[in-house]
């Protein structure tokens, strides 16, 4: 820890001792003038350079004199800049689209400080060059074609990143955190890809200003609006359709994005209401989500954001038998907000000062009524919920102290509340012990301060190190958390780079699930006074290569995590347990895990085909005292292999085609050890040990085919796109059961004599053809 | 036209899911002895041993289950005594519990020993005290039903677990539900567990608050078609933990969740093997039969 600090302060005053000027600004589209995050600057005289941040400032310091500054961002031509700077100088650099070709980023990436290992960053127009899910454009799914980056299974959301749960992403949409990423029980993402303009995945070397979670950090980026004019766009796909509009408030300076999107699926369960008649049941289903951002600069340093976000699912069935009637209904969905105020000083030094707001709730709630046997029974209501509520405030500075040293320091201060088990029994009675109604409230305050500096201490080597220091304020008592991170890039030849890193994450909060699906009824709980936070430790080492003339790079990376004080439910306890016990009385505690593994990539990102080639080699094991016998076991979404490739290939100057295939090892499953007659009689599958078989593997592929093209009328850009998804209608187990044919005739009681038992496979999607269309306007 | 592709693309989304049998057959782990079975003070001991089988592929069910060679041993207290005679039909027993001197807060253990399966060991159980029944009643209804109504006074510990059982003709369809208690309402899942295809058993922690409280259970008494149903008996009992976590591991999980959730792990408590030897205690009341 001492020789951590040693670094970062030697690192402040090696930058002290510096002569230099400050070269600071913004990087943004020339059409739109959105600002373009993450995009480099690179000056070629010091061989050094500047990733820009997540707003598209850049600041860094460069000798007096003649500059040579070259600009670039994927999807964007590069600029050159060549100046005679003498003193600090703010620039406002513009770059142009289109065309992929052009882009190439020739800047060392050591000598810009920055990791593409364990580091994914996309921009949505690139994620538009995959094929769609269902027509649907999703950065969920776009992310789990990465290597060390897994969906699960089929019809999911949930992110699973080198062998962590679904609860241990920390998912920010401008900077607010979401609890549930989930639309039509994970078939979709709630992140609408018209109104994002990046996502950026952390899988480790976590930079300090992170933390609460212990395997990921999803930043995704809401577009900030056109500062030019005012533009529309109309997706209508199979699933929702989303209309975006956007443009200038005050031309230059202030500018708005308003986003909507909504599915139409009870439509389409409405005939088959109609037609199978009204005592079969009706299914109804709405979701919706709606984006709002609003910026202002108040000049060419200071600019003021307000980004909202509003999405809800609401599911409903009623099925009505004679004159029996039972309903259920689900509601879940997202609240978050943002205000952030950001500010660039004289001296490069830009601030960020933020204030959230995040809501995630859902509601569960069941009820009965029979006439049919009397005496009448009354009906019965149960209403189950839980919901948590987070209040931010966040303070963060970025400072180049030197020509090859920046650091970034702040703190969070963040206020949670938890309803994690909240019910309401309406003549259901659980006994003289259980009262019909509870609502209990946890809450915390959790204060973290931190510090990261880059360091490049010659032409070949950086060292990024940082801490975080984080600590949570109970009633009863107070948990503290000093999580050390350290990252060495070593770059000996341009176009060569070596990583090596570590973090240490803690995480507050738990999710309590039985299905590790990311459904609305995980239930988040918060650490208490016996329930101490979780925590990781990484370890990485890779490399990177760059080979331009043909052109490709190829990654390879290892990694090693531990992660301890893991919780899960208890054996044969659910979501509705949760009802009669306490959920702390549910959970097994003090769970370890261990992750271990090896990702290669191979991509080509320039020229008229694209493609990448992902293979990850894993394994992903817990260990909980009451499960299995103490013994390790895998996890759920252990993958011992796991391979994806997309490509992208331009036939001419309007038709595309894309491609995505998927193969991995089937998922560990809890399946029949053997069958026996039960002690009723009863021939019964029997389930003995958790994750004790695999599933059958999973592949698929993907097509798409898409035309650019401009419409008859009014000559608006317009997209039309169609494909099919998993196009050779592979059979990809959603869940298998063990179905049987009796044979033999049978005995003189009428049982069979005897019987073939079989497995059968569920599974979401055959093959299923989509077509979606988009046009601006 | 747009919206008539949306339609029928989606209702192709819908139309391809789909269930089909697969070619798979994970790892087995070969076929252990089942024993199953139970100890009460009326009833004596009552044991059958079957084995487990592949759960993937062909075979007969009847008796090429049976295991029908096995030395069955009773422990009592740590001490041998006796070895359980075949009977048939895959059963060991001994009914007569007096000659036995079978009795409440004794500790039993069986151990069986079986040529082709090796040994297998229950966990010792200990006989629960017979319930301390009260207000017993039994009244036929308007209808197809009869009302039984009860309070069970004891024992009246957290830790104690009851059962009642409805027995009836075999093959024949009658429901036994439960009506109102005191509070006028029904226990929640978490706090029971349900027995058989028509729930003829519903078993109940007392951590839930079961005793000192009036139960009333809808029997039917009577076929849809008129003709009453003869020989019905209703048992009260207690029954050992090891018991009610069994029929408990069956329920674990309700509604939405099932169809997502692990499986629950069957609980046994034989070593070596598969099944469940529990205990039990019980009264019965034969219901009156109908006019």
């Amino acid at each position: 820890m001492k020789y951590l600090l040693v670094l970062i302060f030697s690192g402040l005053l090696f930058a002290a001792t510096a002569q230099k000027v400050v070269v600071k600004g913004y990087v943004k589209d020339y059409f739109s003038g959105e600002t373009l995050p993450y995009s480099t600057v690179y000056c070629r005289q010091i061989s050094t350079g500047i990733v820009a941040n997540q707003y598209g400032h850049f600041s860094g310091m460069v000798n007096k004199g003649k500059v040579e500054l070259i600009v670039s961002f994927v999807g964007y031509r590069p600029d050159t800049l060549r100046l005679n700077i003498q003193r600090d100088t703010t620039l406002n650099i513009n770059l142009k689209t289109p065309s992929i070709e052009e882009v190439t980023i020739k800047a060392n990436r050591a000598s810009i400080g920055g990791n593409d290992l364990s580091r994914i960053s996309i921009p949505i127009s690139r994620i538009k060059e995959m094929p769609p899910f269902l027509g649907e454009y999703d950065i969920i799914k776009a992310l789990a074609l990465t290597p060390g980056v897994s969906n699960g299974t089929d019809g999911t959301s949930s992110l699973f990143v080198r062998g962590g749960s679904s609860d241990q992403n920390l998912i920010l949409l401008d900077g607010a955190t979401v609890y549930n990423n989930s639309h039509l029980f994970g078939f979709i993402s709630i992140f609408n890809p018209e109104a994002i303009s990046h996502a950026e995945l952390f899988k480790g070397n976590f930079p300090a200003r992170y933390g609460e979670r212990l395997s990921s950090v999803l930043n995704i980026t809401m577009k900030e609006g056109n500062t030019q004019k005012r533009e529309t766009n109309l997706t209508v796909g199979p699933i929702s359709s989303q209309i975006t509009t956007q443009g200038p408030l005050i031309k230059g300076k202030a500018s708005y994005i308003l986003s909507g999107r909504g599915t139409y699926s009870s439509l389409i369960t409405l005939p088959v209401y109609l037609l199978v008649g009204k005592n079969s049941g009706r299914f109804s289903y709405v979701m919706y989500d709606l984006n709002a951002k609003v910026n202002y600069a108040f000049n060419e340093n200071e600019k003021l954001f307000l980004s909202l976000y509003a999405g809800n699912d609401i599911w409903d069935v009623k099925r009505k038998e004679n004159t029996d009637l039972a309903s259920v209904g689900l509601n879940w969905g997202n609240t978050t907000a943002s205000l952030r105020y950001t500010r660039q000083f004289r001296s490069g030094l830009f601030s960020i000062s933020q204030l959230t707001y995040n809501n995630y709730h859902f509601n569960y709630e069941t009820s009965q009524r029979s006439k049919t046997n009397p005496p009448e029974f009354e009906q019965s209501i149960a209403t189950t919920g839980s919901d948590v509520t987070d209040f931010g405030a966040k303070q963060r500075f970025e400072l180049s102290t030197g020509i090859r040293n920046s650091i970034v320091f702040g703190f969070d201060l963040v206020h949670q509340v938890f309803h994690p088990d909240y019910y309401r029994l309406i003549n259901i009675f659980l006994g003289s012990a259980i009262p019909n109604y509870r609502n209990s409230q946890h809450e915390f305050i959790s204060a973290a301060a931190y510090i990261e500096d880059k360091f490049q201490v010659n032409e070949w080597l950086n060292i990024n190190p940082g801490i975080r220091y984080s600590s949570q304020f109970l009633h009863e008592t107070t948990y503290q958390s000093l999580e050390p991170r350290i990252e060495f890039v070593a770059s000996p030849k341009n176009g060569l780079n070596y990583t090596l890193g570590y973090s240490r994450m803690s995480q507050p909060i738990f999710q309590l699930t039985n299905t590790g699906q990311g459904l609305p009824l995980d239930v988040w709980v918060p650490i208490t006074s016996n329930l101490k936070p979780e925590k990781a430790d990484q370890w990485s080492a890779g490399m990177k290569m760059d080979l331009e003339k043909l052109p490709i790079s190829v990654q390879a990376e290892v990694y090693y995590k531990r992660s301890s004080g893991l919780i899960e439910y208890n054996q044969g306890v659910s979501y509705v347990t949760n009802i009669s016990k306490n959920w702390e009385q549910n959970i097994v505690r003090n769970g370890i895990g261990k992750s271990y593994g090896l990702e290669l990539l191979l991509s080509k990102t320039t020229g008229k085909i694209n493609y990448w080639l992902g293979y990850t080699l894993s394994r992903n094991y817990r260990k909980f005292n009451e499960i299995n016998d103490g013994e390790w076991y895998f996890a759920r979404f252990d993958r011992t292999h796991d391979f994806e490739t997309t490509l992208a290939y331009k036939l001419n100057s309007k038709w595309k085609f894309s491609m995505n295939f998927v193969y991995n090892t089937g998922q560990p499953a809890t399946l029949a050890a053997t069958v026996h007659e039960d002690v009723f009689g009863h021939r019964t599958q029997v389930f003995t040990r958790r994750n004790n078989l695999r599933l059958p593997d999973y592949h698929r592929m993907d097509v798409c085919f898409s035309k650019e093209f401009l419409t008859k009328n009014k000559k608006h850009p317009a997209t039309l796109s169609f494909g099919a998804f998993n196009v050779y209608s592979r059979i990809n187990p959603f869940y298998v059961t063990l179905g049987e044919k009796a044979f033999g005739g049978e005995d003189l009681s009428g049982r069979s004599l005897g019987y073939e038992s079989k497995y059968e496979s569920g599974t979401l999607f055959g093959m299923v053809p989509f077509v979606s269309y988009s046009v601006k306007f | 036209m747009i919206k008539q592709a949306i339609y029928t693309f989606l209702m192709l989304v819908v139309l391809t899911s789909c269930t089909r049998y697969i070619d798979f057959s994970p790892k087995y782990e070969g076929d252990k002895m089942v024993v199953n079975g139970f100890i009460s003070t009326s009833e004596g001991v009552k044991i059958k041993i079957t084995h487990s089988i592949n759960p993937v592929g062909k075979y007969l069910y009847a008796d090429s289950l049976l295991v029908k060679n096995a030395v069955v041993t009773l422990y009592e207290n740590g001490a041998k005594l006796v070895e359980l005679p075949y009977s048939g039909n895959g059963f060991y027993g001994f009914p007569k519990a007096k000659e036995l001197n079978i009795a409440e807060g004794k500790k039993y253990k069986l151990m069986v020993q079986s040529n082709l399966y090796g040994k297998a060991e229950s966990e010792e159980i200990t006989i629960p005290k017979n319930p301390v029944v009260t207000d017993l009643s039994y009244e036929p209804t308007k209808t197809m039903d009869g009302l039984i109504s009860f309070i069970i006074k004891e024992p009246n510990k957290l830790d104690s677990y009851f059962y009642i059982e409805l027995v009836g003709p075999k093959n024949m369809y009658y429901y036994f539900k439960e009506y109102k208690n005191d509070e006028g309402n029904f226990y929640f899942e978490s706090c029971k567990a349900s027995v058989g295809h028509q729930n003829h058993m519903f078993l109940y922690s007392n951590y839930c608050g079961f005793t000192n409280t009036r139960h009333q259970y809808l029997i039917q008494t009577k076929s849809y078609d008129g003709t009453f149903y003869k020989d019905m008996v209703v048992n009260l009992g207690t029954v050992g933990q090891e018991f009610y976590e069994y029929a408990k591991s069956y329920n674990d999980l309700d509604g939405l969740e099932y169809g997502f959730a692990e499986p629950p792990i069957l609980k046994s408590n034989m070593k070596g093997g598969y099944g469940l030897f529990y205990a039990k205690n019980a009264i019965n009341f034969p219901i009156p039969p109908s006019k």
